[in-house]
């Protein structure tokens, strides 16, 4: 019986980094 | 097993996208962000089902196009746990709304680049009739003050870190894609992040706009804080240059692109790549556990791309996080020293309210860093604990 194969998506994080001094 | 009554009527199926990419489809449920890679077989199943046709009939077309039988009960309980059914009394969702949509187009329009272009150009060539408006770590200190210096540092970098990802929420919303905006960590760095997971449902083409979005807003902040600059004089003029160096800076920040920055989001398109860092880590764990003779963990799934490209990627992985190692035993954790013994030094030494004041903002500062992405690295663990203990 065939399985269907199934992989999530990767997640897409855009950022910025904050910075202190 | 299905019952066999569900094998018989049509599925409540939510709204899907559907993204043919070659050897694979991009299917996903845009209201939840909820998306999945299928094979072309599977996509053409899950098409059926969402227009209507019962699994049992899907099931017989599936065996008279391929000739084999498919697991129809497994895909069913697959797509039920990604949300792609809706269950008894659930409302179908639509496909979702998104505002701003007209104000994004205006924005990214070929007008908006063009004065885009021209403010960059200004910039440039105003730094090069009047050097002292280039970027220098001595634009920083624009007030006699540390103590002015930091604070208004620290809290003006926020309505520019909004416009950075502000930029990438609307580029996203031009090509109908929802978004949220978090505060988030990259090992030691605290980031805000937009979370567009949607960006996988349009072609390869549209993504490069809304990931290259947020480092074209800093260039653009960047020249009209040097134009402000050439054009005003003293504190105003400080201040304008203080934050083109910091906005510049954080441009700088995304080339530590193995942190998942939006350069590696660049990268990873440019390359076809679906799942490169998870393949990249897998390749590392496999071979270390081949060099210390353990058990081999399984290879973690991805396209032909990821596996090419992890056997780079996985090298600037280890170079990267080394670096970033060596950074914080030989730089940041001295300097964090050196800070506090500092504030303490100066109380000893009976220095004045201010002297003393001044330390205290700059270590309270940099120590601040440190303990909210330990917060939100506790967050982040106390969170895939209870995911699985509770994995529904």
């Amino acid at each position: 019986m065939k399985k269907i194969s199934i992989r999530k998506t990767e997640t897409v994080r855009l950022t910025s980094a904050a910075q202190p001094l | 097993m299905a019952a066999a009554d569900t094998l018989h009527r049509p599925l409540r199926m939510h709204h899907l996208t559907f993204l043919d990419e070659g050897e694979e489809v991009t299917v996903g449920r845009p209201d939840i962000d909820s998306y999945i890679h299928l094979p072309p077989d599977g996509a053409a199943l899950l098409r059926r089902l969402s227009q209507g046709s019962t699994p049992a009939e899907v099931a017989e077309w599936y065996h008279a196009e391929y000739g084999e039988t498919v697991d129809m009960a497994d895909f069913l309980e697959a797509i039920t746990d990604l949300g792609f059914v809706a269950a008894e009394g659930e409302e179908v969702a639509a496909a979702p709304r998104v505002k701003w949509q007209g104000l994004a187009r205006v924005l990214f329009s070929k007008p908006a680049f063009a004065v885009y272009g021209l403010l960059i150009a200004g910039a440039v060539a105003a730094t090069v009739m009047d050097p002292t408006l280039a970027p220098s770590y001595r634009n920083s200190f624009f007030h006699p003050s540390l103590l002015v210096v930091s604070l208004t540092l620290f809290i003006g970098q926020f309505p520019f870190l909004i416009l950075h990802e502000g930029a990438h929420a609307l580029s996203g919303r031009r090509l109908g894609l929802n978004s949220s905006l978090r505060f988030s960590r990259r090992l030691y760095f605290i980031v805000l992040e937009t979370a567009m997971d949607g960006l996988v449902s349009v072609p390869r083409a549209k993504r490069f706009l809304p990931i290259l979005a947020g480092a074209i807003t800093d260039l653009v902040v960047t020249a009209v804080l040097t134009l402000t600059a050439a054009a005003t004089t003293g504190i105003v003029r400080g201040i304008c240059l203080a934050f083109a160096l910091t906005t510049l800076m954080r441009l700088l920040w995304q080339c530590y692109f193995f942190l998942r920055t939006d350069l590696y989001y660049l990268v990873v398109t440019v390359l076809g790549c679906t799942n490169l860092h998870a393949v990249s880590r897998n390749l590392l764990h496999r071979r270390l556990a081949k060099l210390l003779r353990l058990k081999t963990p399984p290879t973690t799934p991805g396209a032909e791309a990821d596996y090419k490209a992890a056997r780079w990627y996985s090298w600037l992985l280890v170079v990267g996080y080394a670096a970033m190692l060596v950074s914080v035993i030989t730089v940041v954790i001295p300097s964090t020293v050196y800070v506090v013994v500092e504030v303490f030094d100066r109380i000893d030494a009976g220095a004045s309210a201010g002297m003393i004041a001044d330390s205290i903002v700059v270590a309270v500062l940099i120590l601040s860093q440190f303990v909210i992405a330990g917060a939100l690295a506790l967050r982040e663990r106390l969170r895939n604990t209870t995911t699985l203990e509770n994995p529904s």
